[in-house]
Formats: C-alpha cells, sequence, structure tokens
C-alpha cells in the first residue's frame, strides 16, 4: 500500500497546486459588481450600435461604472440594456456618448455623463422608464477622415492662390515684397552712409526755424515794414516795367509772348505765355508823365546798342553752334580726337601712361647724403689723418626701396691692374718681340658705388657695385630706425695679394634727424698691412677701426634749402 | 466500402463500450484505489511534461505577440492575449495531446496486452468485469486529471509569458497586468476546462477501447496503440473546434 499513499500525496499535491491556479484565477478574473443586487438597469436607443457588443464598458471619465447587459433591435434603432453600479447616481438628463478608443480597434466604449442633481435619479424610477434619453456617437475616425480631407482641399486651394500670388511676375506679393526689401535696403544705406549728414541737416533745419521763430517774434514790427516795403517796390517796379515797356515798343502796339522752349523729345513744348497786351496808357499814348523827350531819346538809343550787342551775340552763337556741329561730326582735329574712339583710347593711354611717370617722378624722393670716416691705423702708418669720404645720393621710389650712387674717396687708393704690350727689336735686328707686362698700380682717386637696396621688415638688403668692385650688404634698423648696424662685403678678389675679400662692419647712430655718427671695422678679415707697388703709392691692406659722421637731406630739404638760398641771393641783389 | 462499414461498426462499438463503461461507474464495489492509482499515472506522470510544454508554449506565444502587437504599439495587450489563448486554447488541447501521446498510449498498450495474453478473459472467468475493474479507473482519472493538467498548463504558461513579456520584451507591467485583467473573465477559465473534462473522457474512452479491442497479439497491441493516439488526437481537435463553435458562433 505504500506506493498508493506516495500516489495520493501526489495526487494531492498536483490537485492542490491545480486547485490554487484555479482560484487565483477565479479571483483575478471576476468582474463583480454587476450582479443584480450589485447593479440597476437603465437603457438607451442608438442609431448605430456599431463597436458595441455584450459586456462593453461603459465609463465615466475612464472608469468603468457598468457594462452593457443586452443589445437588441427595437424598430430601426438598437436597444442597450445596461447595468450601472448602485453607488453610481445616473439623472434623467445623463448622456451617454459612444466612443472609440483605439482608433485601430473596432470596439466602442460607452461614456457617461451623470446629469444634474436637480433631475430625478434613474435608479428610484421604474425600470421601463429607466431611459437615458441623450444618446450620441462621437465622430468617428473615418468621419474625422472625411473632414480632414475636405479641411486639406480648401487648404490647398488657398495656399495654390497664395503660391500664384507669391511665385507671379507682375504686380504679385512677390515684387511688392522685393521693392519694399530694395527700397528699405537703399533707404537704411542712405541713412547709414549719411547719417551724420542727415543728423546735422535736421540739426541745421531746427536751428534755422529756431532762428527765423525767434526772428519773427523778436522783429514782427521790422518784418510788417520790410512787407509794405516790398509792396511799394513792386508797385513801383511796375510803373518802371511800364516805362521800359514804353521805351522799347511806343507804338503800344503788344507781341505775343516768347515761344515755348521745345519740349523734350515726345513731349511738345508748352506753348508760350500769351504776351502782355499794351498797357492802357501806355500804348499809343505818350509817356511824358514818367520820362522827358530827352531821357526818352538817351534811352531808346541805349535800347538799340542793346539790340545790337544781342544781335551780334547770336551771330556768334551761331557760329559757336556750326563750329561744335563740325566737332560733333569729327571733321576738324578736335572732332577726330572727340569722335574717333580709336584716336581718343591712344590719347588715354598715353595720357595714362604719362601721368603713372608723373606719379612716379612725384613720388620718386631723393636723399642726399655726405659720409666720413677717420681711419685710425690708416692715420697712424701714413702720418697724416685718414679720412674716407663718401658723398653721394639715395634715389627712393618708395619707402622701402631706393637706389644708391656714391663717390667714394679712400685713402687706401685703388688699385688697378694694367696690361702693356711692349714690342722690341734688337738694334741691327728685324725680328721684333712682343712681351706682355701686367702691373698692378695704386692710385688715388674716386670710386663709385651704385647698390640697389630693398628693405624687409627691420633688415635692408643691398647689393651692386661697392666702391668698384661688386658687393653685398645689409643694414639693421633697430631703436625705430635711430641705431643701424651694418655690414659689407666686396673687393672679393684684390690684384696680387692673397687676402680675405674687404668686409666692412659699421654702427650708424642717429642723434638729430640729418646727422649720425658712425664707428666700425673696415676688412677685419684681414690682418693690417702696409705695402707698395712699383711704381705706385703705398698702400694698406687689413682691420682699421674708424670713427665718423655723416649728414643727410632729402630734396624737400635740399628744395627748401635751395630756395631760401635763392631768394637770399635775390634780395641781396640791388 | 468493407472498411467503411468496419470503421462504422467499429465506432458502433466503442459506443457501446462508452455506455457500458457508464453503466459500471455507477455499480458497486467502487475501487477507488485503482482510481488515484490512474490518477498518479494520468495526472501526476504527466505533470512534467504538461509543465514543460505549457512554461514554453507561453514564453513563446508572448514573445510572437509582443512582435505582432509592437507594430499598433499596443503591447500592454500581450498579457491579456497570452492568457485569453491560454484559457480557452492552448492549454486544454495541448495538455490532451500531450497526455494522449504519454498516458493515453500506455493505457492502450497495458490493455491491449492484457487482452491478447487473455488475462482479460481470466478476469472474466474470476467474475471480474474487466470494464468495471480496468476502464472505470482510467476513465474517472482521466476526467479528474485533465482539468487539472488543463489548469497547471494555464498557470505555468502564463508565468512563462509574463516573465517574456515583462523582463524580455519589456513590457510595462501594469499594461501587462492590467489587460490581462480586463481581457479575462473567469468563463474563459472553466469554458478551457470544460473542454479538458470532455478531452479526458474522449481519450480514456478512445485509448481504453482500444486496448480492450485488441487483437492478434503483439502486432495488434501495436496498432491498437496507434489507432488509439491517432483517433483519440484527432476527436481532441474535432471536439475542440465543435466546443468553441457551440460556445462563441461565428
Amino acid at each position: 500500500m505504500k506506493p498508493v499513499v506516495n500516489r495520493a500525496l501526489a495526487v494531492g499535491i498536483l490537485a492542490a497546486v491545480t486547485g490554487i491556479a484555479f482560484l487565483i484565477a477565479l479571483t483575478f478574473f471576476r468582474k463583480g459588481g454587476f450582479s443584480d443586487r450589485d447593479s440597476y438597469v437603465v437603457h438607451a436607443y442608438f442609431r448605430d450600435a456599431t463597436g458595441l457588443t455584450w459586456k462593453s464598458r461603459v465609463q465615466i471619465a475612464g472608469i468603468q461604472i457598468g457594462e452593457v447587459d443586452g443589445i437588441r433591435l427595437e424598430g430601426a434603432r438598437a436597444r442597450l440594456e445596461i447595468r450601472v453600479k448602485n453607488e453610481i447616481e445616473l439623472h434623467t438628463d445623463a448622456c451617454l456618448t459612444k466612443t472609440y478608443p483605439s482608433a485601430l480597434l473596432p470596439d466602442a466604449t460607452l461614456e457617461a455623463t451623470p446629469g444634474t442633481e436637480a433631475t430625478p435619479l434613474l435608479r428610484n424610477l421604474p425600470e421601463e422608464k429607466r431611459e437615458i434619453v441623450c444618446a450620441r456617437a462621437a465622430a468617428t475616425t473615418q468621419e474625422l477622415m472625411d473632414a480632414m480631407a475636405k479641411i486639406a482641399i480648401d487648404v490647398q486651394a488657398v495656399t495654390g492662390d497664395l503660391a500664384k500670388t507669391v511665385s507671379g511676375n507682375q504686380g504679385s506679393l512677390r515684387e511688392i515684397i522685393e521693392n519694399l526689401a530694395r527700397i528699405t535696403r537703399e533707404v537704411d544705406q542712405v541713412v547709414s552712409e549719411n547719417g551724420q549728414t542727415l543728423s546735422q541737416i535736421l540739426q541745421n533745419t531746427r536751428d534755422f526755424t529756431g532762428d527765423i521763430s525767434e526772428i519773427s517774434g523778436r522783429d514782427k514790427e521790422r518784418i510788417h515794414n520790410i512787407a509794405r516795403n516790398v509792396e511799394d517796390l513792386t508797385a513801383r517796379l511796375n510803373v518802371v516795367l511800364a516805362s521800359v515797356q514804353d521805351i522799347i515798343d511806343p507804338q503800344g502796339t503788344g507781341r505775343g509772348g516768347a515761344p515755348g522752349a521745345r519740349g523734350e523729345p515726345g513731349v511738345p513744348g508748352a506753348p508760350g505765355a500769351p504776351g502782355v497786351a499794351g498797357a492802357p496808357g501806355v500804348a499809343g499814348a505818350p509817356s511824358g508823365s514818367l520820362l522827358t523827350p530827352e531821357q526818352r531819346a538817351i534811352a531808346q538809343a541805349q535800347v538799340g546798342g542793346v539790340k545790337q550787342a544781342v544781335d551780334r551775340l547770336n551771330g556768334s552763337l551761331g557760329k559757336l553752334d556750326s563750329m561744335l556741329e563740325k566737332v560733333n561730326e569729327g571733321k576738324s582735329p578736335a572732332g577726330k580726337l572727340l569722335v574717333d574712339e580709336r584716336l581718343g583710347r591712344k590719347v588715354g593711354d598715353a595720357v595714362e601712361g604719362l601721368s603713372d611717370y608723373v606719379d612716379r617722378l612725384v613720388k620718386l624722393q631723393v636723399q642726399l647724403q655726405l659720409r666720413s670716416e677717420w681711419l685710425l691705423n690708416q692715420t697712424v702708418s701714413e702720418g697724416r689723418p685718414g679720412a674716407k669720404i663718401y658723398f653721394g645720393a639715395r634715389l627712393m621710389p618708395r619707402p622701402d626701396k631706393y637706389y644708391l650712387i656714391e663717390l667714394v674717396s679712400d685713402p687706401r687708393g685703388v688699385n688697378t691692374v694694367t696690361t702693356e704690350t711692349i714690342t722690341t727689336r734688337p738694334p741691327g735686328s728685324n725680328v721684333e718681340s712682343t712681351t706682355l707686362v701686367t702691373r698692378t698700380l695704386n692710385e688715388e682717386k674716386l670710386s663709385l658705388s651704385l647698390e640697389l637696396a630693398k628693405r624687409y621688415g627691420p633688415v635692408t638688403f643691398r647689393a651692386g657695385i661697392i666702391e668698384g668692385s661688386g658687393g653685398v650688404g645689409s643694414d639693421l634698423h633697430l631703436l625705430q630706425d635711430a641705431l643701424q648696424l651694418s655690414v659689407n662685403m666686396y673687393q672679393f678678389s684684390r690684384p696680387g695679394r692673397s687676402v680675405y675679400p674687404r668686409a666692412k662692419i659699421w654702427a650708424n647712430y642717429h642723434f638729430f634727424q640729418h646727422f649720425y655718427v658712425t664707428t666700425g671695422v673696415d676688412d677685419f678679415l684681414n690682418q693690417w698691412e702696409t705695402g707698395k707697388y712699383p711704381g705706385g703709392r703705398s698702400f694698406n691692406v687689413g682691420t682699421d677701426v674708424f670713427f665718423g659722421g655723416g649728414l643727410y637731406f632729402t630734396d624737400d630739404d635740399v628744395k627748401t634749402l635751395l630756395g631760401s638760398g635763392v631768394s637770399g641771393a635775390a634780395s641781396a641783389v640791388p | 466500402m468493407d472498411r467503411l462499414k468496419a470503421a462504422l461498426e467499429d465506432f458502433g462499438r466503442m459506443l457501446l463500450f462508452a455506455v457500458e463503461m457508464v453503466a459500471w461507474v455507477f455499480r458497486p464495489p467502487f475501487r477507488p484505489e485503482l482510481v488515484l492509482a490512474q490518477m498518479a499515472f494520468i495526472g501526476v506522470g504527466s505533470a512534467f511534461i504538461v509543465g514543460v510544454t505549457g512554461t514554453f508554449s507561453g514564453m513563446v506565444f508572448a514573445l510572437q505577440m509582443n512582435f505582432a502587437m509592437k507594430q499598433f504599439a499596443a503591447e500592454g495587450y500581450v498579457g491579456g492575449s497570452v492568457a485569453f489563448s491560454l484559457a480557452r486554447e492552448l492549454s486544454p488541447v495541448f495538455t490532451a495531446l500531450m497526455v494522449t501521446g504519454r498516458a493515453g498510449s500506455a493505457i492502450a498498450t497495458e490493455l491491449g496486452t492484457m487482452r491478447v495474453t487473455e488475462q482479460i478473459d481470466a478476469m472474466e472467468s474470476m467474475a471480474v468485469n474487466p470494464i468495471q475493474y480496468l476502464v472505470v479507473p482510467r476513465v474517472i482519472a482521466s476526467l479528474l486529471m485533465f482539468p487539472m493538467l488543463t489548469m497547471l498548463f494555464n498557470a505555468l504558461g502564463y508565468a512563462g509569458g509574463f516573465v517574456m513579456g515583462v523582463y524580455v520584451a519589456r513590457i510595462p507591467i501594469g499594461p501587462y497586468l492590467a489587460h490581462t485583467q480586463e481581457f479575462m473573465k473567469v468563463s474563459d477559465i472553466l469554458h478551457g476546462l470544460l473542454k479538458a473534462v470532455v478531452f479526458g473522457l474522449i481519450v480514456s474512452v478512445i485509448t481504453t477501447w482500444r486496448g480492450y479491442a485488441a487483437t492478434g497479439g503483439a502486432r495488434g497491441v501495436g496498432e491498437g496503440t496507434t489507432r488509439g493516439v491517432v483517433s483519440s488526437s484527432i476527436f481532441i481537435l474535432l471536439a475542440d473546434y465543435a466546443i468553441t463553435f457551440v460556445s462563441v458562433g461565428t
């Protein structure tokens, strides 16, 4: 029997487990509250009960208060029996609205509104009279879609019209907006560019009107007097004009007005103003009341002179007109110049080139400079002052570029190499022998420097001929150009001597605008030595320390000095 | 024609067998120990396979429903869908099929073997009615155990679906449970349990009949077992359709 007991236990466990599961399900899924005892029944009629079924939810504010207990057809309407929880109070003016909680699912629910407390409770009425009269259906998704489709068509039509209006070419909103935008931009530009001017104008206008107001308020009586005087003057002027008319046209016939000026093309000229008819009492009537006969005769003679002058002027104008016509037709040289496009362009180019040239000339600055260096070793060795003199000019077309032309007098002299061809014939011989003789000579003469210099920031580079030989140099400008450190390298080969190139380093310090002091070392790559070429003067090679100074003037200064000198000389002449 | 006639004759004999079985249910002596033993064999013995099947069915169904409902952003309805499907359809049908495969085949084989080895004949010779002794306890046990196993299938299936839906598919637990409660009614559970009872009756009657009527030795036992399992499965599905049609309609 043991196995039977075990089986019984197993079966009991299984039964217990499944029984508990059943009870849980029963509790979990039981929908209480809608039994006959817990609820009361109301009914309503719907024209369309689609989506409503047995057990469909009835709710207020999303909380279930009842369910559909039955649906049947009565006539052409659906009668719904609805169970409502006892604790929910529905009145006779309650409403039921069929709604679809989900747009996808076809199930509908009934949304109830309980009604007003002033009306009787449905629960208290007999069951057959518990009718919810207000039964309606919310708009279905399809109805909403249909309405939206109609709205979309209307919106499409409106946007189409708007698009036509906006995208049209003439008189469209787009054109108007573009014009407005353009005008606004231009106004903004004018205002921004002339803001100060406009403010000034407004200020001036304000000042002016203020002044006028002040004057008119202060001198009101004077203004009245001025107005009266102007009135009187006008009356007198009328009399004078009548007299003049009498002189010009004694017969007083009167003439038509001058013809109107010729109109612009396409616009006819305005007719002249009608002539002023002879004034009564003037036309054909003696005007002795204003002028004596003598005065009138004089006046008439003067008028005749004026007429002749006007005739001559007309003649001159006619000739001028004829000349201008020829010029316009290109018949004369002046006309060709004005009419011939090719000639005009050439003349323009020439004038432009000339203008550039003149411009460059005007911009070109010339700086004259004089520099002197006192050479220490030279002085000691030679026993006489060894001064090296530089005189030259800087031509500066631009501030960062110049050409240097300089004459240099160096006490070391200039070494020159000469080659002589000597032809000899021994006595009694017809044979000539030719000998080439090369001689190096040291001469005391001027040497020439021609350099091109270009400045980049604080550094200037120079290249060209330095003291008669090719060379390069550089300047470093410091302390706002007050201090200049320079180096030169030139004379890379010297005749008959195996030495290093001549290198010179020096510093200039500008104390004043036109003056500087200098010191440096010349030929510092080689040792000092003294020599003499045959037939020449002695010369020095090697390191030599020097001190000195310099002067320089720009062309403006030179012009000023020259002008002063000329004017001084002129004033000195008796 | 002869086969159809033979089939109909076999069906008629099975129905008479069922009627006789019902008659013997109410006639003493009652043998509860035999019923208990069959309950243990059919119910407890099948609990594991039914539990596993139920758990995985719920899990798979929850995932599939989640995939479908996600298209409409309605994942919250997965719980209700799983519970509803399990209670009304999946649990009774799957449980019946599982029990048929495991216990029904065993019943048919056991009775068939007893038939071909003339043990049933020996029982009759000893004035022991074989239907009362062999069939009635199995039928009663099936009628009792099938609903229990179906309820087990329901519980484990919903639990598996809950785990998959809430902890794997990340469906919020609130909507999951709320929609389950909203969808499900007690009648749905009872509907499934009613099917389980019917299926229990079908399986027990068919399989005991196939064993009881087996002929021809071991081969006849095998054929009887096969026919019993197949017939039971077919009649389960037919009965499921019939019950659903009657209860829900078109």
